[in-house]
């Protein structure tokens, strides 16, 4: 037990409204758990209309799962959707040497990523889901196909515990969708291939656009503030005895220490003149700023 | 203490968007020069959340988790939960106004506070709403103008600091930003202890308040000398007044007229002499409570120690 003390997967579902990703997620984690592991399956809560770009996930843990959030780097992919792959970086996040499962008539080898390698399985779900006539309002329903793709590279679950689950879930149609599991799982196509390695400088700006909104420290959040200054304190170093009051009032962090005296950051001073009435000894001068 | 004492560096860089003269930015620096880097700031709508700037920059140098209106202390008990979880020892600082405090927040904070979560929890009170143009909050002064009070509010403040000490929590504090150093001190304290810790900064507003820009640290100083503003520690039940409160307490400093306060501010200007006595007489039983308070207290440790 011990090399598997800490062992958890996290995997994404990435799918179009109406074609069961929640779903999915939820019958795998179902499976999981009674595979013995911890589980947990959680929806991606957005506009989640028919047709829009939707993602589930499941986390399939030896020890308890305490993680409350979205998957944000997922050691397994699943895509249900090919059209998808245009609108959704599908490989965000992905950790190198992962793996993911694609619905797709191309083969693994057509897949260009960023990530040093990955396992690429692909199969045509869709072209199964309507050979066996899993149609909700016309449109195949591919989930459970993609979950028989899964176990291909998933070793940990046996097919005849999914197939259990999804025999219980979908009533009188479980044995079409079981059968589809299977053929799924047979006719999927696993193949290791190579990224690129490294991300394109576009890439990186356009993940950084999409991924939390993380703010960096930086000086000017509005822009230079001298603009904003009508007064100008001068200090006259003659006088100044250098008790560093000044320096403690300064609301802007626009007055520095430098070496053993201070300096006033005409960039930023925004000529408050609070420096100049905290002065016990009068040393901070005030005049009309003249722009120039 | 010594000014050069305190840490050169700064966490929160200039440039950013508070007012002229703004005692919310001029505390919050000191703030995080007494909290050092390992630090995570939670700052719910405020003034602050604007002057920090908009993604994707930030001119706090510490990480900010800007959250809703009503769920700082919230908020904070589960980042400080999270990092405990992760074996991260940091400080977990809620930064909030006293509209996110006295109103909006209080049941977060309550709750945090009876919890005894181990977080800091720091109101800087302008007495108002500022960032969306100066209406009455919970802890806006009787008599004074806000958009929404025009002709001065009818009401006295309510006192949350108190209200932390009746919820006895290890450690509660006032402050001023006319006294940045007792800030300093009393931040640097705060950080050394364990459990719920509170601290209330009287943070003047030039544009709020209607007095000129360079006044901030002038109106932080006489909001104390005259009572208006009372410096007090609340420290594992122990109360005392401290800093120029004390002085006054004890005789060694006349305590100012409160005109001298109120009248160096626009939004009194329209006081009548009757408004006057009113408030006179809140600061005077205000005062009395809290002198009474403190030697309540020594008298009771001295019969505990004979
Ligand atoms: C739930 C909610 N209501 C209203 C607002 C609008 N709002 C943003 S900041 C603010 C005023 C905050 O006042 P205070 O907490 O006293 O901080 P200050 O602006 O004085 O710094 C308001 C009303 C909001 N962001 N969220
Ligand atoms: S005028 Fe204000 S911003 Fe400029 S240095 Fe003096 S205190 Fe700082
Ligand atoms: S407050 Fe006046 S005397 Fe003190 S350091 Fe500043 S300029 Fe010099
Ligand atoms: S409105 Fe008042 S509290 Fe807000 S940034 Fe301006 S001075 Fe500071």
């Amino acid at each position: 037990m011990g090399e598997k003390l800490g062992k958890k997967w996290e995997i994404r579902f990435h799918g179009r409204g109406g074609q069961g990703a929640v779903t999915a997620s939820k019958i795998l984690a179902e499976a999981a758990y009674l595979s013995g592991f911890e589980a947990q399956s959680i929806p991606f809560f957005g506009a989640e209309r028919r047709g829009a770009p939707v993602m589930a996930f499941t986390r399939v843990s030896y020890e308890a799962i305490h993680e409350r959030s979205q998957v944000y780097t997922p050691d397994y992919v699943i895509v249900l959707d090919p059209i998808i792959l245009d609108a959704v970086d599908v490989f965000r996040g992905l950790k190198d040497g992962g793996s993911i499962v694609i619905n797709t008539v191309k083969s693994p080898m057509d897949f260009q990523f960023e990530q040093g390698s990955l396992l690429v399985a692909t199969v045509d779900a869709t072209g199964i889901a309507i050979k066996n006539n899993l149609l909700v309002a016309g449109t195949p329903v591919v989930n459970m196909p993609m979950l028989g793709a899964f176990l291909k590279i998933f070793s940990h679950i046996e097919l005849e515990t999914l197939e259990e689950v999804v025999m219980k879930k979908f009533g009188k149609n479980g044995k079409a969708n079981v059968a589809a599991v299977r053929e799924a799982y047979e006719s999927t196509v696993v193949e290791k291939v190579r990224g690129s390695g490294k991300p394109s400088t576009e890439d990186v700006r356009r993940k950084r656009a999409v991924t939390m909104p993380v703010s960096t420290p930086s000086p000017g959040v509005a822009g230079r503030t001298r603009f904003w200054r009508d007064f100008r304190p001068e200090v006259d170093y003659d006088v100044c005895s250098n008790c560093l009051s000044c320096w403690l009032h300064c609301p802007e962090s626009a007055i520095q220490r430098v070496g053993s005296r201070i300096e006033i950051d005409y960039e930023f001073c925004k000529g408050c003149l609070v420096c100049s009435a905290v002065c016990p000894k009068k040393a901070i001068r005030v005049s009309r700023e003249v722009v120039v | 203490m010594r000014i050069s004492a305190l840490p050169r560096e700064e966490y929160l860089l200039p440039g950013n968007a508070a007012c002229h003269g703004c005692a919310s930015s001029m505390c919050l620096r000191t703030v995080l020069k007494a909290l050092g880097k390992n630090t995570v700031l939670i700052v719910p709508a405020s003034c602050t959340s604007v002057y920090q700037g908009m993604f994707p920059n930030s001119a706090i140098a510490v990480p900010v988790f800007n959250t809703a209106f009503a769920s700082a202390a919230a908020t904070a008990s589960g980042i400080k939960a999270s990092l405990l979880q992760q074996g991260i020892d940091a400080n977990v600082v809620v930064w909030a106004g006293d509209g996110g405090t006295y109103d909006i927040g209080l049941q977060a904070l309550s709750g945090a506070a009876e919890r005894n979560e181990d977080i800091i929890y720091i109101c800087y009170n302008n007495e108002m709403y500022s960032n969306t143009g100066i209406q009455r909050s919970g802890a806006t002064p009787y008599g004074a103008w806000t958009t929404t009070t025009w002709s001065g509010k009818k009401e006295h403040r309510k006192d949350v600091a108190e209200l932390m000490m009746s919820h006895e929590v290890p450690y509660v504090a006032t402050a001023s930003a006319g006294y940045l150093a007792d800030l300093y001190q009393k931040v640097k304290k705060a950080k050394k202890m364990e459990g719920f810790r509170y601290i209330e900064i009287l943070s003047p507003c030039p544009p709020g308040w209607r007095y000129p820009m360079e006044k901030t640290v002038e109106i932080g100083k006489l909001a104390v000398e005259t009572g208006m503003w009372i410096l007090y520690e609340y420290e594992e039940g122990h109360f005392r007044l401290t800093g120029v409160s004390k002085a006054i307490a004890e005789g060694r400093r006349k305590m100012k007229d409160i005109g001298e306060y109120l009248f160096a501010q626009g939004r009194f200007a329209h006081l009548s002499d009757g408004d006057v006595v009113k408030i006179r007489e809140y600061v005077e039983d205000r005062w009395r409570k809290l002198v009474k308070m403190e030697s309540d207290m020594h008298a009771a440790s001295a019969k505990f120690y004979v």
